[in-house]
């Protein structure tokens, strides 16, 4: 394990306990893309060896995680006409010990095989009790992201580079999929009046109530 | 222990308990002077403290002796808190310099003044101290679990020999600068400074502290005055321990000596100057959000404590 390694996987969980506490959605793009900028940065520095193709993509990780996808977030808030979501449905205290609960559970499962990779299985699951505690549904995309960018610092970590199509696919996925549930949280937004899924009642058949 | 080391040591307590007043005088200068206004110079707070020991000691009708020893058992265990800090590399410290008790030793400051802000039987002082205890109980564990991050990585609670291990780079940097970040949400919490408490602020809704010395004068408010500077100061001190690790001053014999004195009231000026600059940018937050800011500051704290241990 090397220092830059760790100090950036150290970084990039504390970003996620970060995300827990900030309530507004357009502060929270940019603490993910703090995150997503420590997480690329681990990526780039071990793909140096692993051939100009796999260097170009973890340029490309870089550029879309930490720049196009919190822009594309604050555009999708800005739209939506407001910055402020306080929409956490556990209260932002025991929010933040239990996301802290989470990373040292993560570090104690398997930060004896490698410290940043204990911190990253923290980050993963922080992301998930972020959608999880969160109700409007672009804090639960902000959630999802996190829990990707946890998952991606794991996988190279533990697994190293994958190989061009491998990563490329990879990076589709994680790009494309925020970016599609962004415009589906705007559909349901126009639609409804409202991304908050307590108060969505459509799909349960109860119509007045939405 | 050198005699030398021991002249370090009392030299520079002496100046942190006779410039303390000087970072609070400091802070509202910077403050003043960022308004606009000529304001008061930074050796005011001495003043104020001049003026008040001169005036009559008045109490509530319904108070206890507790009313009276509350301020003066406050402040004494704030300067025998200072006292446990090192005031620079290979100087001796207090036996009790452990960072269980600096921690304990802040505690009982603020249970003396809550308690004397509750013996006054008034309404103002009940509302103080319970706001108080609030702030109180949620920052004190927070206190704790940073100084332990601060001393874990020396595989000690010494805080003296805890320092001498970050001088020589045993402690992480990174596990460090988040433990430094907690210790300033801390400070501003414990010593009632923006953006938890409005130190100059005499609004009903918004008041801790000052509501819950409201009942005190003369003389009792000149010690809580007096305690609160040395309070700030030693989280101060601690910051700046953290930040950059203290040398062997004591060494260079009395010159170091002076060298030690001139450092801490650099220390204390520029801390109030940096005080006064982020309270004027600040906003004071709702009481019902500090558990918030407090709990950001203990899992900011314990996560310090955990990177420290896992790079060691």
């Amino acid at each position: 394990m090397s220092g830059l390694t760790f100090a950036l996987a150290a970084i990039s969980a504390l970003a996620s306990l970060l995300l827990v506490w900030e309530k507004s959605v357009s502060g929270s793009a940019v603490i993910y893309a703090v995150q997503a900028a420590c997480v690329a940065g681990i990526a780039l520095a071990g793909a140096r060896d692993a051939g100009l193709l796999v260097l170009a993509i973890a340029v490309v990780a870089l550029l879309a995680k930490a720049i196009v996808l919190p822009i594309a977030l604050r555009r999708t808030v800005a739209r939506a006409g407001s910055s402020i979501v306080v929409d956490a449905s556990v209260h932002t205290p025991a929010a933040l010990l239990v996301a802290f609960a989470l990373i040292a559970v993560g570090f104690l499962a398997i930060g004896s095989v490698s410290a940043p990779a204990g911190l990253a299985l923290g980050e993963t699951l922080v992301g998930l009790w972020l959608v999880a505690s969160r109700r409007a549904l672009l804090s639960q995309v902000v959630g999802l992201m996190a829990a990707e960018n946890g998952a991606a610092l794991l996988m190279v970590v533990l697994a190293g580079e994958q190989g061009a199509l491998v990563e490329g696919l990879l990076l589709l996925e994680a790009v494309a999929i925020p970016l599609a549930l962004l415009a589906l949280a705007a559909l349901v937004r126009r639609a409804h009046g409202s991304a908050d899924t307590s108060l969505l009642r459509s799909l349960s058949g109860n119509r007045d109530e939405g | 222990m050198s005699a030398t080391g021991l002249i370090a040591s009392i030299a520079g307590w002496t100046a942190v308990l006779v410039c303390a007043p000087l970072m609070q005088g400091t802070t509202e200068w910077t403050k003043a002077r960022l308004a606009g206004k000529s304001g008061a110079d930074p050796f005011q707070p001495y003043r104020t403290m001049y003026k008040l020991l001169r005036k009559e000691a008045l109490a509530p009708t319904a108070s206890t002796p507790l009313f009276w020893a509350g301020p003066l058992f406050s402040t004494a265990a704030v300067m025998l808190a200072i006292v446990g800090v090192p005031m620079a590399a290979g100087t001796p410290a207090a036996p009790w310099s452990d960072a269980l008790v600096i921690a304990y030793l802040l505690l009982l400051s603020a249970v003396f003044l809550i308690l004397a802000g509750l013996d006054t039987g008034t309404s103002f002082g009940g509302i103080g101290a319970s706001r108080e205890s609030m702030v109180a109980a949620l920052a004190e564990p927070a206190l704790m679990v940073a100084l332990l991050g601060l001393t874990a990585t020396a595989s000690t609670t010494n805080v003296s020999t805890a320092l001498v291990a970050i001088g020589s780079n045993q402690t992480p940097a990174l596990s460090r600068l988040i433990i430094v970040v907690a210790l300033v949400v801390l400070a501003l919490a414990e010593n009632a400074r923006l953006p938890v408490d409005n130190p100059t602020t005499h609004l009903e809704l918004t008041m801790i502290h000052e509501a819950m010395v409201l009942e005190h004068s003369g003389p009792q408010l000149a010690l809580v005055t007096y305690g609160s500077a040395l309070k700030l100061a030693l989280f101060l001190l601690l910051i700046v321990g953290l930040l950059v690790p203290p040398a062997a001053l004591a060494t260079l014999g009395v010159g170091g000596v002076a060298l030690g004195i001139g450092l801490v009231v650099v220390k204390l000026v520029v801390g109030g100057v940096l005080l006064g600059i982020a309270e004027t940018f600040a906003v004071k937050i709702r009481i019902f959000r500090t558990p918030d800011l407090l709990t950001v500051a203990f899992v900011l704290a314990l996560f310090g404590l955990m990177v420290g241990v896992a790079v060691r």
